[in-house]
């Protein structure tokens, strides 16, 4: 691009914000709908397969090293699902640990729908700065 | 209401859903993106099934 970014805090931040809190909301701060309609399509869908499968939602805890790392790292996956996330923590969604490998699945899908949210916000902020077409 | 889904399935829906972020996020036009999210989608088909037969294979 021929053009500097311009990174100045108005200009990335709503859109950031926006995505994080809805799916694909960056996208449509920056009017780009079709885009943030699949980006919400695709984050919303895995997060609600999750739920369906009584995925579990991390807890932070500490004590050993592993621990800690998996369950930061696994409620910061949660945790950028927005939205989703605290309807779902709000509307009282809790599963304790479900023997079933099902569950097990929706876990990890749960924090691959906040994985998928934090590209789909990083792509905003791309766009928002001028990186990016 | 509860699904219990396969490993297959789940590792499908799983593609499916992430070839379209990957594709949408991935490229800058929108001819680009749907082969990206395509090549994608394919990539992680081939690789569910390799490595589903290299884990069969390894348990004996």
């Amino acid at each position: 691009m021929s053009s500097k970014p311009d990174r100045s805090l108005q200009r990335w931040v709503p859109a950031v914000v926006a995505g994080w809190l809805v799916p694909g909301g960056g996208h449509f701060y920056l009017k780009r709908w079709n885009h943030g309609g699949l980006l919400l399509f695709s984050v919303a869908s895995m997060f609600i397969l999750g739920l369906m499968m009584r995925g579990r939602m991390f807890v932070p805890q500490g004590g050993d090293l592993f621990t800690t790392i998996v369950t930061w790292g696994g409620y910061i996956g949660d945790l950028a699902s927005g939205m989703l996330y605290f309807f779902a923590t709000w509307l009282g969604y809790e599963q304790g640990y479900l023997a079933a490998p099902s569950a097990d699945y929706g876990t990890k899908f749960l924090v691959c729908a906040g994985l998928l949210n934090i590209l789909a916000i990083v792509d905003a902020y791309e766009i928002a700065v001028g990186e990016k077409p | 209401m509860f699904i219990a889904l396969s490993h297959l399935q789940a590792a499908l829906f799983f593609a499916f859903f992430t070839s379209i972020v990957m594709g949408v996020v991935g490229r800058d036009t929108d001819h680009d993106r749907v082969r990206y999210g395509l090549y994608c989608f394919g990539y992680f088909v081939v690789a569910i099934f390799a490595l589903g037969w290299v884990m069969y294979l390894g348990h004996g």
